[in-house]
């Protein structure tokens, strides 16, 4: 009976290998069309299109948040609001359907320079909160021991660590190695900084300031 | 040995494959995602919540290895979900008439801040009840104890009249018009006895012969004299120079004009508390030129507004009426023309009129703007067929659209019919701007196509057919390519039926007949023209326009009164919409914008344009043609399948191995 089963495991194995594999060659059903990768937990709807006629873009446009979902991301990583935002809605972009009847997610420099006005506002405050906070209701670094708030004596493994987490909370979006080591760089030189003009909640509150303004906060 | 080996790593693979989803890339990997998981997770969710995931969701999907089917069916049950497509729906339906409801002020009650500070309208309606605009009524004097007061006892009766015989109130003081008179105050002194002899502010010294026109007004809530001559430096007052002396010679009460010029007037009488009568008829008062007459104070019920105050505020007399006619010429008070007649007022409750401040025509615009995504929100939440929202009889209401509907409050700033009997709207208190109560509207009605909020921001049919098109059928009016416009010495430019003149033919000959789906609704307004009440011939329409009167007493404006062509002479006093149809089009007036939906049903395009707007509203990007070619007909055949369920159409996009790329 034992046999019979590992006989069995090794059939479906030696077969879901041979069909992985044969995938890999299969020509496309239609000319100037592109396989699609089998979906698994649910049926292949479409080809896709040819990306040489379709100017490179099969997939979804990345594209600029819209204000009323920037209004919600805020609140979502921060945990707080952004206090001008409503009043600089149309300036950023938001529609009326009056005047203006399509929403603008084009990113330029007004955007980004509000942004950066609201990034600066709430990653601050929210900084500030942290430190007065338990460690599992703090937003910019829960899982961070804090020592007489001073974040230069944290280690390069805990700095990495929350800098990952981080990077999730507000792109939904890892780290690569390289990057996650230059970010933690840029800490260390803020931490100290913050140290130095005793202004603890600039540590984490600048690193909060440098993902949200980063544009993949802004897009997705 | 090396196939165990190849084999135990590929089933490792396939059951370690949510831990190694974003890592490992073995071959036969059975995700889907082109992007990594927690960018995948975050497109999501901003595109169907209008959020990015919390760090406990990112974690679940983390922990899960992907987002299936029942997370996506999941998500679409959040009220966040619901929210993002109520934003979708209303840039579709760009519903917002903020802009389009004509609003100069001429109805709204406002506080007068002295006295016993009278509600009372002052814009543009004061110079016809009271000759000057902006003027309002005396808040000093009670309108029913006239005689109580004597602001200027040279200038009037002994006994005043309140009232005349059919209750209509009558001035209770007088002024000289600042627009024709030029008045300067006399200082330190009590009254315009006193003034005989005195010199005024401008250096002019009254004699007693002018008396009649010295006016007691008010600075402040003190009465101060004032000399008042006609002002010569102004055009139209300035050749009134010639004195015209009472019968015993003792004071002046004219001054006329010896030889006026264009637009000059030539005589002004000095002021009473006498009104005229505007073409002699009783009952049509007008101000005397030159005079500001004003009427008193009353206590009335508090207008419907004002939840908060108990019993009566004080009131301008001639606002506070409530009829619904003319007494004397039994006009009718319930058409704009009540703001000129002294005889009407603001109704029950002053339901003609509007709150002084904006706060709530702002209530207004905001609840009308948010039927039409109410009703659309309601169709997606239960599932329902989405063409639904085009066709629906459903709607609902807050308690500013219930009560304004149920007691036809300020019914000249907002042309707009109740959707169906008034006591069968739902009763919100007014106040409760967040309870939205559902009600089934009339036969006429169809979905969003008809709501106040598509009919005023789409204004006139023509508008309506082109957004109907645009947002509904992805389709867009526009010239032929490379068409040139006929030259203008071109006799066809003579065709005043756009379906058929050259040029605009290639557009109008659909706009025209589809324009006649709205047939029944007002342009610029959102009224229902009822058959029983707008037949499809008015016989007193057609006779007015054959006698030349192309107005008819301002009662036919929905009807052909001008003729300028041989169609256009045969459709006088024919209901506009008419003009120029066809018998085969004419049934598009009788079935509205329902039947046109149906017929759009029957060709399938309007689940292409729905597959389409969802599309762009997902991948931000519009379908390309070998897209169309690819994906359309096979997602809009699965829409159909689906009965038209638009959470089934997202989740068949959000499969998509287009959705899950980003390039």
């Amino acid at each position: 009976m034992k046999t019979t089963t590992s006989t069995l495991v090794l059939f479906a194995a030696v077969f879901a290998l041979v069909s992985c594999s044969s995938k890999t060659v299969e020509k496309p059903a239609m000319e100037g069309t592109l396989e699609t990768v089998d979906m698994g937990h649910h049926p292949p709807t479409v080809k896709l299109a040819d990306p040489e006629q379709n100017q490179g873009h099969i997939g979804r446009k990345p594209r600029r948040i819209s204000v009323a979902q920037l209004r919600e991301s805020i609140l979502t990583t921060t945990g707080r609001q952004w206090s001008q935002i409503n009043a600089l809605a149309a300036t950023l972009g938001q529609a009326d359907y009056a005047l203006t009847v399509s929403e603008s997610t084009e990113v330029n420099l007004v955007f980004a320079k509000f942004l950066e006005d609201g990034a600066r506002e709430v990653c601050l405050a929210t900084a500030s909160a942290d430190l007065n906070k338990p460690a599992p209701d703090r937003v910019l670094f829960p899982d961070v021991t804090i020592t007489n708030r001073d974040f230069t004596m944290m280690s390069d493994d805990a700095i990495k660590a929350n800098l990952s987490y981080l990077a999730i909370r507000f792109w939904g979006q890892a780290f690569s190695d390289a990057e996650r080591d230059s970010w933690a760089g840029t800490f260390k030189t803020v931490a100290a900084r913050a140290k130095t003009i005793n202004r603890p909640e600039q540590a984490w509150g600048a690193m909060c300031i440098a993902f949200m303004t980063d544009p993949r906060f802004a897009t997705y | 040995m090396r196939l165990l080996t190849r084999l135990a790593s590929c089933c490792l693979a396939v059951l370690a494959l949510p831990a190694l989803a974003q890592t490992a890339q073995p071959v036969c990997e059975t995700s889907a995602s082109n992007v990594p998981l927690e960018r995948h997770v975050r497109q999501v969710y901003l595109d169907m919540l209008g959020r990015p995931p919390t760090i406990a969701e990112y974690r679940f999907y983390k922990a899960k290895g992907a987002i299936l089917p029942e997370d996506l069916q999941s998500l679409m049950e959040k009220e966040e979900f619901y929210g993002r497509l109520r934003t979708y729906h209303r840039a579709l339906l760009r519903s917002n008439i903020s802009n389009s409801i004509f609003v100069n002020g001429d109805m709204r009650l406002g506080d007068v801040p002295v006295g016993f500070r009278p509600l009372g309208i002052r814009g543009n309606p004061s110079t016809t009840l009271r000759g000057q605009n902006g003027a309002g009524c005396d808040a000093f004097i009670m309108q029913d104890d006239c005689n109580a007061t004597r602001q200027d006892p040279h200038l009037e009766p002994a006994t005043k009249r309140c009232r005349d015989s059919y209750n209509v109130p009558l001035p209770v003081s007088v002024d000289y018009s600042p627009d024709q008179y030029r008045c300067e105050p006399f200082t330190g002194l009590a009254d315009c006895s006193a003034a005989i002899g005195q010199t005024d502010a401008a250096g002019r010294v009254m004699p007693e012969k002018h008396l009649l026109f010295c006016d007691m007004r008010r600075v402040g809530a003190a009465l101060q004299p004032h000399y008042c001559l006609p002002n010569s430096g102004a055009p139209q007052t300035a050749g009134l120079t010639s004195e015209v002396m009472d019968v015993d010679n003792r004071y002046v009460v004219a001054f006329t004009n010896p030889a006026p010029v264009n637009g000059q007037l030539t005589r002004l009488n000095r002021c009473t508390l006498d009104l005229n009568l505007s073409g002699g008829i009783r009952g049509r008062y007008a101000v005397p030129q030159g005079c500001v007459q004003r009427e008193g104070v009353v206590m009335t019920a508090t207008p419907y507004w004002d939840v908060t105050t108990q019993g009566q505020v004080p009131m301008c007399a001639i606002e506070a009426q409530t009829r619904e006619t003319n007494p004397w010429t039994m006009e009718s008070c319930t058409t704009g023309r009540f703001t000129g007649d002294r005889s009407c007022g603001c109704g029950v409750k002053s339901n003609r009129c509007e709150s002084g401040n904006t706060t709530l025509h702002n209530a207004r615009i905001t609840a009308f703007n948010d039927e039409p995504v109410m009703i659309a929100d309601s169709v997606v939440r239960r599932d329902e067929d989405y063409f639904n929202i085009l066709t629906t009889r459903r709607s609902f209401v807050n308690g500013t659209l219930s009560q304004m509907y149920r007691q036809n409050q300020s019914p000249q700033t907002w042309l707009v019919t109740p959707p169906t009997e008034r006591d069968a709207i739902p009763d919100v208190p007014l106040n409760d701007v967040n309870t939205w109560a559902e009600y089934t509207r009339d036969m006429n009605a169809s979905g969003v196509l008809t709501t106040p909020s598509w009919l005023y921001r789409f204004p006139t049919q023509r508008s309506r057919v082109n957004q109907f098109y645009d947002a509904f059928l992805c389709k867009h009016f526009s010239p032929e390519a490379g068409a040139i416009a006929p030259s203008p010495e071109d006799s066809c430019n003579r065709e005043n039926n756009l379906a058929k003149r050259c040029g605009c033919s290639y557009c109008h000959a659909t706009v025209e007949p589809m324009g006649a789906h709205w047939g029944r609704f007002g342009e610029r307004n959102a009224q229902y023209l009822n058959p029983e009440t707008f037949p499809r011939l008015d016989a007193r329409c057609r006779d007015c326009a054959l006698s030349g009167d192309t107005t008819c007493n301002n009662e036919c404006g929905n009807y052909v009164m001008q003729a300028f062509d041989g169609d256009g002479a045969n459709s006088l006093g024919l209901l506009r919409t008419y003009l120029y149809r066809t018998p085969e089009e004419e049934p598009n007036i009788v079935g509205g914008p329902r039947l046109m939906v149906q017929r759009f049903m029957q060709t399938g395009e309007l689940e292409k344009c729905a597959v389409r707007n969802i599309w762009n509203h997902l991948l931000g990007r519009s379908m390309s043609s070998q897209e169309e070619s690819l994906y359309l007909t096979q997602l809009a055949q699965g829409f159909a399948n689906d009965g038209h369920n638009l959470k089934a159409l997202m989740q068949r996009i959000v499969a998509t191995d287009s959705y899950r790329r980003i390039d």
